[in-house]
């Protein structure tokens, strides 16, 4: 039998690795327009403030079924960069990123990327070359529910069959032409930092 | 396990009463809401698309309840106070929300229920076979993590002409007798006082329905309410997006009046109900280290001293705890308390001398006052497992 919201009690939160392109709220806005899943959701703003991993969640909310984002690990450092130099209304700027990390280079992509595993946290931000698993996985436990950022929409489907809707997620796959940053040798840093995310997720750049 | 609607704040009862359901490994139902939901004056529409208006009441709230019910099992968790408007107890004998959950669980007397509830005794009210309660705390757990960083206001402007501090937003009989009271008894001057409703009454008894034994001291401290303006005239909408940032609230308004006033009147939510549900206006009082006068339900102050709270009973005469009929235990609370709430020397004096105090309240909500609660909820469900032989 197809488990359904309809056989199954289950409740669900969303958990996100820092610097991922999608935001909560792209799940939230579906899920507050659907009228079963709304019923299901925990929206928790501390597991999403201080971005909390599924371990922290389930510590918090014990057997809850979590959906995670992943983004692939090449596209994730570039977007970073690109928000950093050219943010958007309202996200913080290299000035602002530099209270919370101290040498973290903007100067170029490359030495942005030859920066990531030696700067150092000011904040209680997470570290930049912690890898997407950190978040998303706990020991022998994975998300419940793992979407590709740049494949959200079909990845999405579990969610809507869970839920017997058709309804769309309403926000576009992410795209981002990420290669064009990349030197050989920013590549191969950005393969060892992430070396774990890229064989866990079968990312190839 | 269903959600239906969670009020801003409510991190601490959610996460608690998620946990404790999580360790019932028999089949259940375990349902969250907001009892502002299932409150017969609840409506709320909007328009999701053009064209088309969708308009929800409570009844949707009450059905989405009762159909979600189908297990033996069933763990309710109620946020928030259980009666509709005012609740008079010469009139009606039980709060209009715990009345509909009390014929709930008369609905299905072979069901098991465990109700979760912000307010404290409730049991006066429902008391059934079937039925067993864990008071998880009630709207003074909101915003736990914001509180506990909150300054609170131990250096006082000791300059200050005023003494108490009487806030009165929401529209309630028992605030409308107070502010009455206190211009009746011409010691107005001597506080400061908002009544953001006073506008809204034509006749006070008319409105409170209340039975005193001096209703010209009423009367004429209502009219002189309604032809003056009060010390505080803010606007009632403090909150912005419906997120009762009670937090924001005191550190851009409230302080200040902390800061120039030495005794609080706090004018709780519950009063004339049996069952109280203590919130962030006495937590309010707490970090403002005023001396508190706590107007709530009979028997809250013996309930906030037995949780470890200091209720400074040396300098505050609080016998108005113990009485029943709501007019008496109002007249009681100031009149005992005249001279701390006019003496403006001898009350600074006095605070002055117990500022430690103070201190020690503050550290107590920081953090016993949480632990009070998840250890009596945890002790109180092991209870109940035991007793259902679930």
């Amino acid at each position: 039998m197809t488990t359904t919201f309809k056989n199954d009690d289950s409740f669900f939160t969303v958990v996100m690795p820092t610097r991922s392109p999608i935001g909560f709220w792209s799940i939230y806005r579906w899920v507050e327009l659907d009228n079963n899943a709304k019923f299901r959701f925990i929206r928790d703003l501390e597991i999403e403030q201080d971005r909390l991993t599924i371990k922290e969640i389930d510590d918090i909310y014990p057997e809850v079924k979590t959906i995670g984002i992943v983004t692939n690990p090449w596209a994730r450092v570039a977007y970073s960069y690109e928000m950093s130099i050219n943010p958007p209304n309202n996200f913080p700027n290299v000035e602002e990123i530099g209270k919370q990390f101290s040498g973290i280079d903007f100067t170029t992509f490359d030495t942005y990327v030859d920066s990531i595993l030696e700067c150092k946290v000011l904040s209680n931000k997470p570290h930049p070359s912690l890898a997407q698993l950190h978040w998303l996985e706990n020991g022998n436990k994975q998300v419940d529910y793992l979407l590709r950022s740049e494949n959200i929409n079909e990845d999405f489907k579990t969610i809507q069959n869970y839920f017997c809707t058709d309804r769309p997620l309403n926000i576009e796959d992410f795209k981002f032409d990420y290669q064009l940053y990349y030197s050989d040798k920013s590549k191969a840093v950005v393969d060892t930092i992430f070396a774990d995310d890229i064989a866990k997720f079968c990312y190839e750049f | 396990m269903v959600l239906l609607v969670r009020p801003p704040g409510d991190k601490f009862t959610f996460r608690l009463f998620f946990k404790l359901a999580a360790t019932i490994k028999c089949l259940k139902n375990s349902l969250y809401l907001w009892s502002a939901k299932i409150d017969p004056k609840y409506e709320h529409g909007w328009w999701p698309e053009k064209d088309k208006w969708v308009l929800e009441t409570e009844l949707d709230y009450r059905k989405h309840l009762i159909d979600s019910i189908n297990q033996d099992v069933v763990l309710i968790g109620v946020k928030d106070h259980l009666t509709s408007g005012e609740f008079n107890s010469r009139f009606q004998k039980i709060p209009v929300i715990a009345d509909y959950l009390k014929s709930l669980f008369e609905y299905y007397p072979n069901k098991k229920f465990i109700l979760f509830t912000s307010v404290e005794n409730l049991e006066f009210y429902i008391n059934a076979d079937n039925v067993r309660i864990v008071p998880w705390g009630g709207d003074i757990t909101n915003h736990q993590h914001e509180y506990q960083k909150l300054q609170p206001i131990l250096e006082k402007n000791l300059d200050s002409n005023y003494t108490f501090l009487s806030l009165n937003r929401n529209k309630r009989a028992h605030r409308a007798m107070l502010v009455s009271l206190l211009y009746g008894l011409d010691i107005q001057n001597s506080g400061l006082i908002s009544c953001m409703f006073k506008d809204s009454i034509d006749d006070l008894f008319e409105y409170t329905d209340w039975k005193v034994t001096n209703t010209s001291v009423y009367l004429k401290g209502f009219d002189v309410l309604r032809t003056s303006s009060t010390s505080i005239n803010d606007s009632p909408k403090i909150y912005h997006n419906n997120n009762n940032d009670n937090v924001a609230n005191f550190k851009n308004k409230l302080a200040n009046y902390y800061k120039d006033t030495f005794v609080e009147i706090v004018c709780e939510t519950s009063y004339t109900e049996a069952c109280y549900n203590l919130t962030e206006k006495t937590l309010n009082s707490i970090y403002g280290c005023s001396f508190p006068i706590l107007l709530c339900s009979k028997g809250s102050v013996e309930f906030l001293r037995s949780m470890g709270l200091d209720m400074f009973d040396d300098i505050i005469d609080h016998s108005y705890d113990n009485i029943s009929d709501p007019a008496e235990r109002l007249e009681c609370a100031i009149l005992n308390n005249k001279e701390l709430l006019t003496n403006n020397k001898r009350t600074k004096d006095l605070w002055i001398k117990n500022q430690n105090r103070f201190k020690n309240n503050i550290d107590f909500c920081r953090e016993r006052l949480y632990n009070f609660y998840n250890t009596r909820s945890n002790d109180l469900f092991k209870e109940i497992l035991h007793d259902y032989n679930i």
